[in-house]
């Protein structure tokens, strides 16, 4: 099986700092896999192990942050076969419609799938949706919110699990699938898929290599603030003691 | 210079950081410490990993790595408050590389390979400590058979590891540098009583008194050439010194690190305790031992792989490390105040786990002893 | 002026996206499937679209229909969905099919040049204000962002049937189950709630956390390891930036230590106890109230206390 694992590099979150006028400062933090895009390859490498012959490539579309050759080794280590690499300026804080688009038409020019593997959505923007335009775009069955993948002649068979229900869905190749986080716990790479990791492929294309269009985004990103924190008491106690115990309650009481 | 590390190298680091904050929180080693008990999860996780591989030839399942990369790999574990002084599976798989035969070679590997070291080290008796030429466990042959006697004690790990290398003395060789062989024993084998001792620190490892009567051993448990044990150790000895240089590192910084943050968050007389000079100037003070820590440890790794000779450096570095680290770990104490006296604080555990660093694997003075004599020889012309 | 469109798979939905239609202005028209009208009438809908229902479909099933009454009827356009699952699976489906802007899980939304909606971003470290510039717009609502209009039975509106057309593509539904560990509770309309996290030892302890739930007339929410790791409990109690969002009045969190990404859920609520052992632990950065201790011997003692 021909599967194609789709991911995103985003900066880490314990280096953004909230700069006073509420935006953040992302210039320390280094890139790093976003959280469940590792999931998406997990599972992606988990259905090649169980299917002979099958071969996984991870994609991703961005701007200077994929030239990280640290990140590249990284999601290499992961399990994928080869790495795929657009990057472009075009694509710099691209959003999820554009994203989609550029991810459609690298996956054009890889050539033949059989199935594409998204994360429920990046630990950035959390837009939860590039997967679902990825299939639409590509005009083929696509559907989010899976936890579990069993593959198929031709098919593959996944749980979805909604709010309240879980459904079995017969999904006819190729498809594109968005997993939730808890379809698997991502493996730690070992020091072995580490160091082969250097020796696996790495394609990198321009937006103009794989011939696709980035203009008219349809929606645009005005800003991004932190909120204004809420002002809270901050009456700390320290210590477990009956009477402290009973301030603590007396404090509760006058809430209720 | 280069000090940059490698792509492969900040990955592997962070691999090991990303395992043991998912998988063994401090709670877990707390417990293990609480109760006297070998952490064999950890172990196996390190095994899987394929940490406890490291430097071991790809031909054998290992992963080819330099020694700066292994002492990095250790030095890790122990910042993240690991017992990175469990961690000598690549040694054992060295040893018998260097002087062991096929079986004992892939006996070794197979252990290591799930993380487990696969034998312990029998040297040390009750008279012969820092002084090896006393050692008395012999070894005779009668029928075709060889048969141990003797008692061994401290031995690390006796009661954890599957197998044991002892150092035995011919009772009728005649020079002292040649009469000792090294013997591979199952330490489970008729005639051997193994005794745990009480310790104040290493409680995550066994170290044990080992009484051997009459335990009867094939021929072909010789590991390497009769008559040359301690030829055989000697060069691995060199490595073994500056592995426990980075037993040491590893958890100074771990101690270092979380005093540091401490001293943000403690408030007396109305201020942070680290707005106050005095604190400043102790973790200034342990800054700098870590740097040179780290310096030290790095340039004999790297001595090491470039092929230059580690005889004096090993020594030197072992002792500055054991010694310093103990120092950094009881400043990071300091700093805690009674916290850092508790067991709910991990730096108390470190602080009785550093101390044996500078006893074990040849003390201080024997440190001093053997770098003193080469450095007043370099100079004697 | 624009278009409004509602959509839900789930039917208590409604209201509160109704009420986020009309704070947008004009007419309102609900998009139903089945033919029962007269709910979305009385939360404010002024035109009710009825899709043939038909128990075999998926919801996704749906989105050609959905597009083809939203193209017919013009531009500029906007559609509401409620941001579940099944919701944000259709409003990106109709993104793609009606050329549209999407945005996901909008706490808040606004009309004007471009439909505007913000919606957290980074783990809840901030919140994205992003615009809509295409003709249509599609958002999903996140729950509990707009209070729903009082209910008005009298209110009426037209009805319009609309007939099915097939999606191009279709996925095979084989078993539809209800899903295991699951609830109906809403803990993001809770009044009080009490929150349980990592602290925890094991399951079974759960009762003592009840016990002072029930002593306080409280519901039990946690953080998101005891939901999605342990399954200790039902995902819908979960409480952050990819859980619930709560408007309690009274949070007590207990054996949580409050990182951002739980904080963000739980900073609605008017006041916030926390019990932790740490007193460095973040939570109290976020607390009304705080007490450094063990949850173990404080929780059945608040109980004992509050039971007197
Ligand atoms: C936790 C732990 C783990 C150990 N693990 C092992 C193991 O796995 N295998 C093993 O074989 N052994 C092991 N040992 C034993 C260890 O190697 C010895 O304890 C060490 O070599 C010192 O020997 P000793 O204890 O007999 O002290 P001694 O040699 O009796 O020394 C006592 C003191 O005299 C000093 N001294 C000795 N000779 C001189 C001299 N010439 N000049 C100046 N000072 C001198 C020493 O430095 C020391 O301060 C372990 C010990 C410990 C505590
Ligand atoms: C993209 C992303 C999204 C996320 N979304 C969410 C989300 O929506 N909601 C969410 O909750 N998390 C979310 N998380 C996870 C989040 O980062 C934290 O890991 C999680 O909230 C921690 O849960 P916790 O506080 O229960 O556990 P911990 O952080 O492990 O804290 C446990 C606390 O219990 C205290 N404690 C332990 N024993 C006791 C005792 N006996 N008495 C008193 N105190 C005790 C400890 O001091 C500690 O502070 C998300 C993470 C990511 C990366």
């Amino acid at each position: 099986m021909n599967i194609v694992a789709c991911f995103k590099l985003v900066p880490e979150e314990q280096d953004i700092i909230v700069n006073g006028d509420r935006t953040l400062n992302l210039e320390k933090a280094t890139p790093k896999i976003s959280l469940y895009d590792l999931n998406a390859v997990e599972a992606a490498t988990e259905l090649a192990a169980a299917m002979p012959d099958s071969k996984v490539s991870a994609l991703s579309v961005g701007g200077k942050i994929l030239e990280n050759s640290k990140a590249r080794k990284d999601i290499l280590s992961r399990g994928p076969d080869a790495l795929y690499a657009v990057i472009d300026p075009a694509l710099e804080s691209a959003l999820p419609r554009e994203t989609a688009a550029a991810l459609a038409a690298a996956v054009g020019k890889i050539g033949s799938y059989d199935l594409i593997i998204c994360g429920e959505g990046s630990g950035d923007l959390y837009a939860q949706q590039v997967g679902l335009l990825l299939g639409s775009l590509l005009s083929v069955p696509v559907i989010n919110e899976v936890s579990k993948i069993t593959a198929g002649d031709g098919k593959v068979t996944v749980e979805r699990t909604l709010e309240t229900e879980v459904e079995v869905l017969e999904v006819p190749l190729p498809a594109v699938v968005c997993v939730t986080a808890d379809i698997n716990t991502p493996k730690i790479p070992s020091m072995k898929a580490i160091l082969a990791a250097g020796k696996k492929p790495i394609t990198v294309w321009s937006v103009t290599d794989i011939g696709a269009s980035t203009g008219g985004a349809p929606v645009v990103m005005q800003s991004i603030l932190a909120p204004a924190q809420a002002d809270r008491k901050k009456v700390i106690v320290e210590g477990d003691s009956d009477d402290k115990v009973a301030a603590f309650v007396e404090s509760l009481r006058k809430v209720l | 210079m280069d000090f940059k590390l490698t792509e492969e190298q900040e990955l592997l680091l962070s691999s090991i950081r990303e395992m043991i904050t998912r998988n063994f929180p401090a709670d877990y080693f707390k417990k293990c410490d609480e109760e006297y008990r070998y952490p064999i999860e950890f172990m196996h996780a390190l095994g899987e990993n394929g940490i406890s591989m490291l430097g071991v030839p790809e031909e054998l399942g290992g992963i080819p790595a330099d020694l700066l990369t292994q002492m990095l790999a250790i030095e890790e574990v122990g910042r993240m408050g690991a017992p990175c002084f469990l961690m000598m599976g690549a040694h054992c798989v060295h040893n018998m590389i260097d002087f062991g035969n096929k079986e004992q070679l892939a006996k070794t590997v197979e252990a290591v390979a799930t993380g487990v070291p696969a034998y312990s080290l029998a040297i040390t008796e009750p008279q012969a400590g820092s002084d090896n030429n006393m050692l008395g466990t012999t070894y005779t042959r009668k029928n075709g058979k060889v048969y141990l006697n003797g008692q061994k004690t401290f031995i690390s790990g006796a009661a954890d590891y599957p197998y044991m290398i002892v150092v035995a003395r011919d009772p009728d060789g005649k020079d002292p540098k040649k009469c000792f062989s090294l013997w591979w024993v199952d330490p489970k084998s008729p005639g051997i009583r193994i005794n745990r001792l009480h310790k104040i620190g290493w409680r995550m490892v066994s170290n044990c008194e080992v009484f051997f009567d009459n335990v009867e051993i094939d021929e072909s448990a010789l590991i390497g050439q009769e008559g040359n044990g301690f030829v055989h150790l000697m060069r691995n000895f060199e490595i073994e010194r500056l592995t426990i240089a980075a037993y040491s590192l590893g958890p100074a910084e771990c101690a270092f690190e979380e005093a540091a943050r401490y001293t943000n968050q403690r408030v007396q007389f109305g201020k942070t305790i680290g707005s106050y000079q005095m604190i400043q100037d102790k973790l200034t003070q342990m800054a700098i031992k870590i740097e040179n820590m780290k310096n030290f440890v790095y340039k004999v790794a790297w001595q090491d792989d470039n092929k230059q000779s580690l005889r004096l450096s090993s020594a030197l570095c072992k002792l500055y490390c054991s010694q310093t680290a103990q120092e950094v770990i009881d400043d990071a104490m300091q700093i805690m105040g009674g916290v850092g006296y508790t067991e709910d604080c991990r730096i108390s555990r470190l602080w009785r786990d550093i101390r044996v660093s500078r006893i074990g694997g040849g003390t201080d003075q024997i440190m001093t002893y053997i770098a003193g004599r080469q450095i007043v020889k370099q100079y004697a012309s | 002026m624009s278009k409004i469109w509602v959509f839900s798979d789930m039917a208590s939905r409604y209201p509160e996206l109704l009420a986020a239609a009309a704070s947008l202005g004009g007419d309102v028209n609900a998009l139903v499937i089945g033919t029962d009208s007269a709910k979305a009438f009385s939360y404010g809908a002024t035109t009710v679209t009825q899709l043939p229902a038909d128990e075999s479909r998926m919801i996704e099933d749906y989105v050609p229909t959905i597009a083809k009454c939203v193209t017919a009827s013009g531009t500029p356009a906007v559609v509401l969905i409620s941001a579940t699952k099944r919701g944000k699976a259709v409003a990106a489906k109709l993104g793609i099919a009606l050329n549209a802007g999407v945005i996901n899980d909008a706490s808040s939304v606004k009309g004007g040049d471009g439909v505007t909606a913000t919606h957290m971003v980074f783990g809840g470290l901030a919140v994205g204000t992003e615009t809509v510039k295409s003709a249509v717009a599609v958002i999903t609502m996140g729950s509990g962002a707009f209070e729903p209009l009082p209910e008005d039975a009298a209110r009426k509106g037209d009805v319009v049937t609309a007939d099915f057309v097939p999606p191009p593509v279709s996925i095979k539904c084989l078993e539809r189950r209800a899903k295991q560990n699951s609830s109906s509770v809403d803990i993001g309309k809770a009044r009080r709630i009490v929150s349980i996290g990592r602290g925890l030892k094991a399951q079974e302890d759960l009762a003592m956390v009840r016990d002072l739930a029930s002593a306080l007339d409280a519901e039990v929410g946690c953080s998101r390891p005891i939901a999605e790791g342990e399954n200790w409990l039902e995902r819908e109690r979960y409480v952050g930036v990819t859980g619930v969002q709560v408007k309690a009045d009274l949070y007590v969190a207990l054996g949580i230590s409050g990182q951002i990404q739980h904080m963000v859920g739980a900073n609605g609520a008017k006041t916030i106890f926390a019990v932790n052992k740490d007193k460095n632990a973040p939570i109290f950065q976020y607390a009304d109230f705080g007490l450094v201790g063990d949850i173990y011997k404080v929780v059945p003692a608040m109980t004992a206390l509050l039971r007197k």
